[in-house]
C-alpha cells in the first residue's frame, strides 16, 4: 500500500462482479487522464459533478491502469454499463474530493484580490520539488492534496525561520543609535507573514501610521486626523 | 437489450442506450451528451444535444448509412418541426428502458410532466372583428368626412 493511499480517505468502485478499484487521483493519474481526455486538470477541465460520458470510462480506465489492471475502455463500459453510470460517477467525485487540494480561504484584505493563473504542471512539479525536497517517483505517487499539506507545512517551518531573523534585525534597529520613533515589530522584516499580520499591515490606517516617523509635525498632525476621522 | 421503437414517416427505427456507444458519440460529436439526459424534455435541450443522442441511441438498419458523418446527417435529416416529439419521447424511452427500475419511474414522471406542460392551448377560432376590434363592417365602408 503507497503512502498516498495510507493517507487518503478510502473511495472504492466495483467494477463487473470480480474486480475494485481505489478512486485515488495521483499527480501520475491526472497527467495520464489529461493526456487521455485532452482535458486540463491543473485549469479546473475535470467536472466530475456534470461529466460527459467520456470522462468517467477514462477517469475509471486510468484508475485501473495505475492499479496494474490490463483493461480496455471498451471492457471497462461494458463493465460497468448503462445502470452503473449513476454510481461511477458518484464514487470518482468522492475520490476527487478526497485527492485534491482543499481550496484556501483567501486572505481577508482592503487591496482587491487579483485571480491567480493556474499553473502548468512542469511549474507546479519545479515548486513543490525544489521546495519540498521529493523526488519525481515520490512527487509522482502523491495527491495533490497530500502536496498541499507538504507545501502549507513548509510554509509554517520558511515563517518560523524568518520570524527568528526578523527578531534580530529589529531588535538591531530599535535599539541601534538612531532607533525609529515608532519600535519596529519583531515580525517587520518577514517576507511571508501570517495572514492576520499581513491583514493589519494592508489597513490604510496602519500605512499611514508607518509613515509617522519620517514626516514633520505638520503632516504628522494631517496624518493623525486623517486616521482618526477614518476617511 | 431492450430497444424502444421510433415511427418517422411510415419508417421504424430502434433506440437504444449503451455507455460505450454514448462514449464514442460524445468523442464524435463533441458533446456532452450524459448532461443532455437532464435536460430532456425541457426547453433547454438544444438541436446538437438532440441530433448527438439520436445518433448515439440509433440502430443501423439496413438502408441506413453506417459512415459517422453520414449517419449523424441522416439523424438530423429525421428532426422536423413535426418529428421532434416524438423522437424525444422515443430517447427518453430508450433512457427509462436502459437504467434501472425506479431511476426509470423518476424519468417518465418527469417526461409526463414536461410533455404536459409543453402541449399547446387549443388555437381558438377567432374572427376578424375579433382581430381587429376599430373596425366593423358597418363602418369599414363609410366615406371618409370632409
Amino acid at each position: 500500500m503507497t503512502l498516498a493511499e495510507r493517507l487518503t480517505r478510502k473511495v472504492t468502485l466495483e467494477i463487473g462482479p470480480r474486480s475494485t478499484i481505489r478512486v485515488l487521483f495521483t499527480h501520475a493519474a491526472l497527467i495520464d487522464l489529461e493526456e487521455m481526455t485532452g482535458l486540463s486538470a491543473v485549469s479546473g477541465e475535470f467536472d466530475f459533478w456534470a461529466p460527459p460520458a467520456r470522462l468517467i470510462r477514462d477517469a475509471i480506465l486510468v484508475l485501473a491502469q495505475h492499479q496494474g489492471l490490463d483493461v480496455q475502455p471498451a471492457e471497462i463500459a461494458r463493465a460497468v454499463g448503462f445502470t452503473g453510470l449513476g454510481r461511477a460517477c458518484e464514487r470518482l467525485r468522492e475520490g476527487w474530493i478526497a485527492s485534491m487540494a482543499r481550496k484556501e480561504a483567501a486572505p481577508r484584505s482592503s487591496k482587491p484580490q487579483k485571480k491567480a493563473e493556474p499553473l502548468t504542471w512542469p511549474e507546479l512539479w519545479a515548486e513543490q520539488r525544489a521546495n519540498l525536497g521529493m523526488s519525481d517517483q515520490e512527487w509522482l505517487a502523491i495527491t495533490p492534496r497530500l502536496a498541499q499539506e507538504l507545501s502549507k507545512a513548509n510554509l509554517e517551518k520558511t515563517r518560523r525561520r524568518e520570524l527568528l531573523l526578523s527578531r534580530i534585525g529589529a531588535t538591531i534597529a530599535n535599539f541601534s543609535m538612531h532607533p525609529p520613533k515608532e519600535p519596529l515589530r519583531d515580525d517587520a522584516h518577514m517576507v511571508h507573514p501570517w495572514e492576520r499580520d499581513k491583514e493589519q499591515l494592508d489597513e490604510p490606517e496602519s500605512i499611514l501610521r508607518s509613515l509617522l516617523p519620517f514626516v514633520n509635525e505638520e503632516s504628522k498632525g494631517a496624518i493623525r486626523e486623517v486616521v482618526e476621522s477614518g476617511n | 437489450m431492450k430497444w424502444s421503437n421510433l415511427e418517422i414517416r411510415n419508417n421504424a427505427y430502434a433506440l437504444a442506450f449503451d455507455f460505450n456507444a454514448l462514449c464514442d458519440a460524445e468523442t464524435f460529436v463533441g458533446r456532452n451528451l450524459l448532461a443532455a439526459f437532464s435536460v430532456l424534455g425541457t426547453d433547454r435541450l438544444t438541436a446538437g444535444d438532440l441530433r448527438g443522442l439520436l445518433y448515439a441511441a440509433i440502430r443501423i438498419d439496413a438502408g441506413m448509412p453506417k459512415e459517422p458523418d453520414k449517419l449523424l446527417e441522416f439523424c438530423g435529416g429525421l428532426m422536423l418541426p413535426d418529428t421532434i416529439g416524438d423522437i424525444v419521447m422515443a430517447l427518453g424511452e430508450a433512457y427509462a428502458l436502459a437504467v434501472s427500475d425506479e431511476e426509470a419511474e423518476r424519468y417518465r414522471a418527469k417526461m409526463r410532466a414536461a410533455e404536459e406542460e409543453a402541449d399547446p392551448a387549443p388555437i381558438r377560432q377567432v374572427t376578424l372583428p375579433e382581430l381587429i376590434p376599430e373596425l366593423s363592417p358597418s363602418d369599414e365602408f363609410d366615406p371618409p368626412v370632409a
